[in-house]
């Protein structure tokens, strides 16, 4: 890991995942690309302070079963407010996205991409989906920015990139989707099947 | 999380000076000064105004903050609630609280109890969530889930009649939300069926004076709890200790039960003896000395009474006593029923000053007879002498004791569970 050094200060980078795509360098601040072993500098635009969040970055929780570490977080604005991803990994070292907004907490798994729902761009609150079988209720539409990061996180992020998002609610699970126009005009999407987190369940190692 | 930029506007139909609270998902905000709605999410343009209303007996205002569960929350919102039903109505006051790790949830005022509900999302099975499904149920309906048992508690309609602050909703006034509630041991989890998702929501009753203190006023502020909340935790205590302590003494109980049983020595084995060869005089060779020793006849007495005549000399010849022993036995028909009186055995006991070579003799002490039913005198008598005995009785009101500590927690809370079930509105005729 001697070659994954900050450009701008030298520091030796050691990203806790494996397969970290951008990390932020703990001494300067400074966003880093890890491209092949090799890091290549993207400035200090858009690395953020943490906000009080039930999770802190680099400190284990467990919910139930479930045991987790943040390691960095996406933090996007939907107009009135902001929400972060964080992205953890397991023991193992498998990593997952977890969405933190105002005490919601859902843990998101990817639905591939055969297997996600087929929706049409007119999409409204109150329309439903079919998904493994059950209808879906839309339950929230919006659109988000990416205002920042922090952390090591498992792609290339760029600032002020936007996307539309969907939210249907059923039970303890929520369905949601990242929707955005490709250049070809057809619409691209990746969607996700969450699992309600209670943070009151949450509890962090203690040492950690 | 909302901006952190905007911490105070003016109220653009009062002008009073009013602290932006909560986070970003805050969709409206109600002046409490002129109860006029404010869009939240467009500017604060004003979008109505609230006549009329009559603010909740509660000591709470907005901002105030207090730790419930740890976790710090500051009240962002009051609705003042109503149920009314056969002309009878009941208010309560619900305060929303904010937290910025953990979101939003509720402090209500009920009947003078401090009460924290917040939103879960748990699976549980849709049906037991619909009037029509309780309606039909025989039985209270309960189930499963989260490790505790769930009882149908009571359905609620209910109107908001007051609202100032902020609110992650538009708040209607005068509209009927129905729910169901179904009780666990200080817990109570209601559900209120929305047009396309039901809301969960889970309540535990909070100490008033924690409460209070918590959020910086005083118990006395307020109002009187009226009876107990079903809510409220059921009575605790050590129930491990008071187990642990009632069958270890058990053991102890049942050990000393084997020990003197293991003392028990019989003198003369049972043995009939016709009346006919009385009296009689029989030999005990005494080992325990000042030990129960126990003398037990039977006769074969019918409808009458037969007593027999006892003399206990210890060895050195001197009288121990002289009784008399009665044995008896009714039994007949009366209006069809069968019954029975009296008992054909009967025992002495006594503790002996020393061991040795003990005479008793037996001798017929006559009968008298039922005038008027087919009796029979006793023909013989049986006879049994065992030294060493104990005394059941009190080896059983000590398990009867023991068995009535370990039990007294769990029975306290069956009945505290039942008592918190009336509360609701299930009627099982």
């Amino acid at each position: 890991m001697t070659d994954l050094s900050c450009p701008q200060c030298g520091t030796a980078q050691a990203p806790r995942f494996r397969a970290a795509k951008m990390v932020t360098c703990p001494s300067c601040g400074t966003t880093l690309f890890l491209e092949d072993a090799a890091v290549r500098l993207a400035g200090d635009q858009g690395v953020l302070h943490e906000l009080p969040a039930p999770v802190r970055l680099g400190e284990e929780f467990r919910h139930g079963p479930i045991r987790l570490t943040p390691l960095g977080f996406l933090r996007y604005d939907y107009g009135p407010g902001t929400w972060d991803e964080f992205w953890c990994i397991d023991p193992k070292g498998a990593g997952i996205w977890l969405s933190v907004d105002e005490g919601e907490m859902v843990l998101q798994a990817p639905i591939p991409q055969i297997n996600a729902p087929k929706t049409s761009p007119h999409l409204r609150l109150g329309h439903q989906i079919s998904f493994q079988g059950l209808d879906w209720t839309i339950t929230e539409i919006g659109t988000a920015k990416l205002i920042g990061w922090r952390g090591e996180l498992p792609f290339a992020a760029y600032l002020n990139a936007q996307h539309s998002y969907l939210n249907c609610s059923r039970g303890n699970r929520l369905l949601s989707a990242e929707l955005w126009p490709r250049e070809d005009g057809t619409q691209g999407s990746h969607w996700s099947l969450g699992q309600w987190l209670d943070p009151y369940d949450i509890r962090k190692r203690t040492g950690a | 999380m909302s901006r952190e930029t905007l911490r105070a506007i003016q109220c653009p139909a009062c002008g009073a000076g009013l602290d932006v609270l909560g986070g970003g998902r805050v969709a409206v905000m109600v002046c409490p000064y002129c109860t006029t709605e404010l869009d939240a999410v467009q500017n604060f343009a004003a979008l109505r105004k609230f006549d009329g209303l009559t603010r909740p007996n509660t000591p709470f205002r907005l901002g105030m903050e207090g730790e419930i569960a740890g976790i710090r929350h500051q009240i962002i919102g009051i609705l003042g609630q109503v149920e009314r039903w056969k002309g009878r109505e009941w208010h309560w006051a619900e305060h929303l609280l904010y937290s910025e790790t953990h979101g939003y949830s509720w402090l209500s005022l009920e009947d003078g109890h401090c009460l924290w509900s917040r939103r879960i999302r748990w699976s549980l099975p849709e049906q037991l969530f619909r009037p029509s499904y309780v309606n039909q149920q025989e039985h209270r309906p309960h189930f499963r889930a989260e490790g505790r048992t769930w009882h149908y508690l009571e359905s609620t309609s209910q109107t908001a009649d007051y609202v100032e602050g902020s609110f992650t909703w538009v708040p209607k006034l005068g509209d009927l939300t129905t729910s169901l509630s179904y009780l666990a041991d200080g817990e109570i989890l209601t559900v209120e069926a929305g047009a396309s998702e039901t809301e969960q929501t889970l309540t535990r009753w909070l100490p008033r004076a924690e409460v209070a203190k918590t959020f910086g006023i005083a118990e006395s502020d307020l109002p009187r709890p009226q009876g107990r909340h079903p809510a409220e935790p059921l009575p605790q205590g050590d129930d491990r200790f008071a187990l642990t302590t009632a069958g270890s003494c058990a053991a102890a109980l049942l050990l000393l039960i084997g020990g003197l049983n293991a003392q028990t020595h019989v003198l003369l084995p049972r043995q009939p003896f016709p009346l006919s060869t009385l009296p009689r005089t029989i030999d005990l060779p005494v080992t325990q000395a000042n030990r129960l020793m126990g003398i037990h006849l039977d006769s074969n007495v019918e409808n009458g009474w037969h007593g027999f005549d006892l003399e206990l000399e210890d060895p050195e010849g001197n009288l121990v006593f002289e009784r008399e022993a009665g044995t008896s036995y009714y039994h007949g028909r009366e209006d069809g029923e069968y019954w029975t009186e009296g008992d054909r055995s009967a025992h002495v006991t006594l503790r002996p000053a020393q061991t040795g070579t003990y005479r008793l003799t037996v001798a017929n002490g006559g009968s008298e007879m039922e005038p008027g039913e087919a009796g029979q005198p006793a023909t013989e008598v049986t006879l049994r002498v065992v030294e060493g005995e104990y005394s059941l009785s009190w080896i059983l009101l000590g398990l009867v004791g023991l068995l009535g500590l370990g039990a007294a927690g769990p029975l306290r809370r069956w009945i505290a569970r039942k008592t918190r079930l009336r509360h609701g509105d299930w009627d099982e005729e």
